[in-house]
């Protein structure tokens, strides 16, 4: 399976937990994603998310001086955001239980005799 | 300046920062998000795309181009975005389509105005003109925005197709201008004679009010 695939999944969840650690700008965040290993994530994908999650109301934003350059549009989460991550993190607990006992499973019974 | 207009600014400024092909790339995603809604204001997406430039600035720095830092798709990225983003409220959407028609139909009724014939009794004004006029730029703009939004990302191999556009705009402007002649000066409909000297009373007005509100929006550009 792509990987792709499996991230598109739970991307909305890392991005959420990420901003939840400070507020950020788009550039920062896909740092950040990229340096834990999303390396294949690219604008394309990030910032229609980002406008998705504003409109749903997880994210909010807000225009700030940057110490290079004109103001940036940075993201914070929202009360309805945390409350989102803890859902996602309670679900993604569940799954990971869920999938890392089936893998166990199928990697510790024997070969099936022909 | 007021934000919709700083963000702008700062966009044209920043871009003059890209490489030639990096340009290209926000020049098409610009124009293409700035023709999806014609008459509504484009200030939360010219917002958008500041913020998504100045990050490209950034990733320029670690050696990446735009194509790889958005992706080779802009086209399926930019229409994500505008299935995402929030609908503007009907009273804002009424506003701007309000404030949008306002305009036009001022800019139309100026220069008709002043172009109406002076006759011995008075100004005679071409009723069906002031009517028909800005209906017809309405639909030219309606048009030509809506052909620039489906040709940016068009793939065309052909030199016919690659021109397309331009020759397909070219057209509508030849019918817009001919519709427009058509309705302004031929002695069709029903005229009215503004007569003397409400009509140099008139024209007099429309140019002071003209002048103050272009000196106002000087002041306030110079002010902010």
């Amino acid at each position: 399976m792509k990987q792709t695939q499996l991230i598109k999944g739970v991307l909305e969840g890392c991005v959420l937990a990420i901003i939840a650690q400070k507020e950020v700008y788009g550039y920062d965040l896909m740092q950040a994603l990229k340096h834990r290993g999303f390396t294949t994530i690219v604008g394309g994908t990030l910032y229609p998310l980002l406008v998705k999650l504003e409109r749903n109301g997880d994210l909010a934003s807000r225009t700030k001086p940057s110490p290079a350059g004109p103001n940036r549009k940075y993201y914070r989460l929202t009360p309805q955001g945390t409350q989102t991550l803890t859902e996602f993190s309670q679900q993604w607990t569940q799954l990971k239980g869920n999938v890392d006992q089936i893998l166990t499973e199928a990697l510790t019974h024997d070969e099936p005799q022909p | 300046m007021t934000n919709p207009n700083r963000d702008l600014t700062t966009i044209n400024q920043l871009k003059r920062q890209l490489s030639p092909a990096d340009r290209k790339y926000i020049d098409d995603l610009q124009v293409y998000l700035n023709t999806a809604t014609v008459f509504y204001s484009n200030a939360p997406i010219n917002a958008q795309l500041l913020a998504m430039l100045q990050d490209l600035l950034n990733a320029n720095q670690d050696g990446l181009n735009a194509a790889e830092w958005f992706g080779h798709d802009p086209q399926s990225m930019a229409d994500e975005i505008l299935r995402q983003f929030p609908q503007p409220q009907w009273r804002a959407k009424l506003r701007d389509l309000a404030g949008f028609v306002a305009l036009i139909i001022g800019i139309s009724w100026f220069s008709l105005l002043l172009s109406s014939q002076k006759t011995p009794q008075g100004l005679q004004l071409n009723l069906l003109a002031f009517v028909g006029v800005p209906i017809v730029e309405l639909i030219v703009i309606g048009v030509a925005f809506k052909l620039l939004h489906r040709t940016t990302y068009q793939n065309a191999h052909s030199f016919f197709h690659r021109h397309l556009p331009v020759i397909l705009m070219g057209l509508i402007f030849l019918l817009g201008v001919a519709a427009i002649l058509v309705t302004s000066l031929s002695p069709i409909g029903v005229t009215y004679i503004l007569p003397t000297p409400w009509d140099t009373v008139l024209l007099t007005s429309i140019i002071l009010v003209a002048t103050s509100c272009f000196a106002v929006s000087l002041y306030w550009r110079y002010h902010s």
